[in-house]
């Protein structure tokens, strides 16, 4: 695979994006000799599993990303790490979490197209919060409007919306709930200019080799039949599948996951 | 289990929030009380659990409960939360400010802040027995608890005082000293710089909007300190036994701990371990497969069980259609 260079792992909680987004950066750390780094965007990293598995993460926090920002708009770093103490100008941010949503994404941006060996993977917030996040840099744009702050957006707009720089992963689990949530999901990112989409489909049951050759008790056959009825209903052509693994320890969980990526995606 | 006020049900992502606060405020209701069902949630799965249309969004609806086998019940309302339509009744009507109607639409990003004045006003308004809060998963959950302190903080007197004075221009001195110590009129300067004109002026007539209805928005903000007093509030914290988070759940916990008091609940949802032990087989694959999942199911109920907080469990449903389950969902709220 001709790796991009962000990938944004979302979808609806709990469906496996931290465990996805980490097999991936696995995934694409054995097929290139580029920096790949894991991001887990406002929160913080579970930096021990990390390690663990000689993943380098990295962090844009919201008060550097700011402060290095406006430095370089007002041509001075003392003036903006005043401006960042503001008690007015700290309340306001607090109060609009959306405008720090953009900056951190600016920032990441910012260093991917001055990093040409970098690539980043977020582990994304699921779907209701990452569509503020990307639909953050339209709104400041209706915000601001002119001045020099609008060429920064459109540079942004632009990154996101290429299909050659960023890939985006929204991922399901075989419940009416969840697969609903993916639709709606690559709906609207399709109105924010974001297609290139790899809809992936995790923990199905129907695909675990033990079960699906084994006579079940009738719990497991319930659930089993339930995941394929969801998925016939919702009539969705998913990209990828990956079972539902049995050995739930993180460790394992990622290391199966990114097995069956490198696989399926050399079919 | 003793009525309260408000119940929150939070917890991480995907372990059952909507599904299982549904049930409650379904069950709740079943009891002959008059409940308010809320998602700030703006993925709002609600919608597709309860079959309300999207047009509902921001409106109070009234839930047939009928749909759900409950025969004489009391009454359920439901709410999905519009951050818009919050802001709007605030400030007595839409606003033609540019910077106030981008930001409180759908994906804006006020979704927490406004979602406590929700739930604030539908508190004070007093006309429900209980008020049932379906929350966002993790860290905005948080976030949402965060932000009384946040909006507080953002309505100091000093600010207001301030910005009245650079709108009005009338300068009684003492003023003038806040003006400069606050360093505001330098931070419009720096602001102009970047922004350009037309914009320092449409985030001046915003703050000054906002700032006039100051009263409505910190008036009786007392959400934070009620959630804490044991006499208003239930709290649930749902995980699910399908899930190994490793530190999430307890993180949570622990997040939760500042909020929190001795009526609480550890709501372990989606548990197989009912009909993991049923199940009786002689193949050593299924012996092996059994007694795994049995393991890791306990693992979670191990890791949580050095907090002293009550347990109690719900077993999957295996039902496809979220009706359904929550349907069934009922019944073992009433076997508690
Ligand atoms: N393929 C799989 N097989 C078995 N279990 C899985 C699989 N994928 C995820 N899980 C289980 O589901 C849990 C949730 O996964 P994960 O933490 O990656 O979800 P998430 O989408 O990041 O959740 P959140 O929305 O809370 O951030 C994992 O801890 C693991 O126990
Ligand atoms: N007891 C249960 N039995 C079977 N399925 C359940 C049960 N509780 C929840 N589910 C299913 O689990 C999935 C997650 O549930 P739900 O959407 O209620 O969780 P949530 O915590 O609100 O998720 P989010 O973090 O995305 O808001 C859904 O597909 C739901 O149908
Ligand atoms: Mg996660
Ligand atoms: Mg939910």
């Amino acid at each position: 695979m001709s790796p991009k260079k962000l990938y944004i792992v979302t979808g609806k909680g709990g469906v496996g994006k931290t465990m996805t987004a980490l097999a991936l950066v696995k995934a694409l750390q054995s097929q290139t000799s580029k920096n790949v780094y894991y991001n887990c965007f406002d929160t913080t990293p579970d930096k021990e599993l990390c390690k663990k598995l000689d993943i380098k993460t990295i962090e844009f926090p919201i008060q550097e990303s700011t402060t290095e920002y406006i430095g370089r708009k007002l041509g001075s770093k003392n003036i903006a790490k005043w401006v960042m103490k503001a008690p007015f100008f700290k309340a306001l941010f607090n109060i609009v979490p959306s405008l720090g949503n953009m900056i951190t994404l600016g920032h990441m941006i910012d260093t991917l197209q001055n990093e040409d060996d970098d690539i980043i993977v977020i582990d994304a917030p699921s779907s209701g919060h990452i569509l503020t996040v990307l639909e953050s840099p339209k709104n400041f744009n209706q915000i601001f409007r002119t001045g020099a702050l609008v060429k920064d957006i459109h540079r942004m707009t632009d990154f996101m919306q290429s299909d050659d720089l960023v890939e985006t992963w929204v991922l399901n689990i075989p419940t009416e709930l969840a697969v609903t949530e993916g639709r709606e999901l690559i709906e609207k990112l399709g109105k924010s200019g974001i297609s290139n989409i790899k809809d992936v489909l995790n923990n199905a049951l129907f695909k675990n080799e033990l079960i699906a050759n084994e006579e079940l008790p009738e719990f497991l056959d319930r659930k089993v039949t339930i995941e394929k009825e969801v998925i016939k209903s919702l009539d969705s052509n998913f990209d990828l599948v990956f079972p539902m693994y049995i050995d739930k320890s993180p460790i394992q969980l990622v290391k199966r996951i990114e097995k069956k990526i490198l696989t399926e995606l050399k079919k | 289990m003793k009525n309260k006020k408000i119940e929150v049900f939070c917890g991480t992502g995907g372990v059952g929030k909507t599904t299982i606060s549904a049930s409650r405020a379904l069950y709740l209701s079943s009891q002959k009380r008059k409940v308010l069902l809320i998602t700030i949630d703006p993925a709002k799965r609600l919608k597709q659990v309860l079959g309300l249309e999207d047009s509902a969004t921001g409106e109070i609806t009234k839930i047939e409960t009928s749909n759900f086998n409950l025969s004489d019940s009391g009454e359920l309302h439901a709410l999905l939360l519009s951050p818009e339509k919050t802001l709007n009744r605030i400030l007595g009507g839409k606003t033609e400010n540019n910077i106030i109607s981008t930001l409180s639409k759908p994906y804006g990003g006020m979704n927490e802040i406004m979602a406590v004045l929700e739930v604030q006003h539908q508190l004070n308004k007093n006309e429900y027995d209980t008020i049932v809060l379906d929350t966002p998963p993790g860290k905005h959950f948080i976030d949402f608890l965060e932000s009384s302190k946040k909006i507080q903080s953002f309505f100091d007197k000093n600010f207001s005082e301030v910005f009245n004075f650079i709108g009005k221009r009338n300068k009684p001195g003492r003023i003038l000293t806040k003006l400069v110590s606050s360093g505001i009129d330098k931070l419009l300067t720096y602001l102009e710089k970047v922004t350009g004109k037309g914009f320092v002026n449409d985030f001046l007539e915003a703050i000054h909007i906002l700032y006039d209805h100051r009263d409505v928005f910190i008036n009786g903000l007392h959400l934070e300190k009620d959630l804490m007093n044991v006499d208003f509030s239930n709290w649930f914290l749902v995980t699910s036994a399908d899930q190994l988070k490793g530190s999430d759940a307890k993180e949570l916990i622990e997040a939760s701990n500042r909020f929190m008091h001795k009526d609480n609940y550890l709501l372990i949802n989606k548990s197989w371990h009912k009909f993991l032990e049923e199940w009786t087989t002689d193949k050593q694959s299924l012996v092996q497969l059994r007694d795994k999942l049995l393991e890791q199911e306990n693992v979670i109920k191990e890791s949580t069980s050095q907090y002293s907080i009550q347990q109690i469990e719900f077993p999957e449903i295996f039902e496809n259609s979220p009706a359904k389950q929550v349907k069934e969902l009922i019944s073992h709220w009433k076997s508690l």
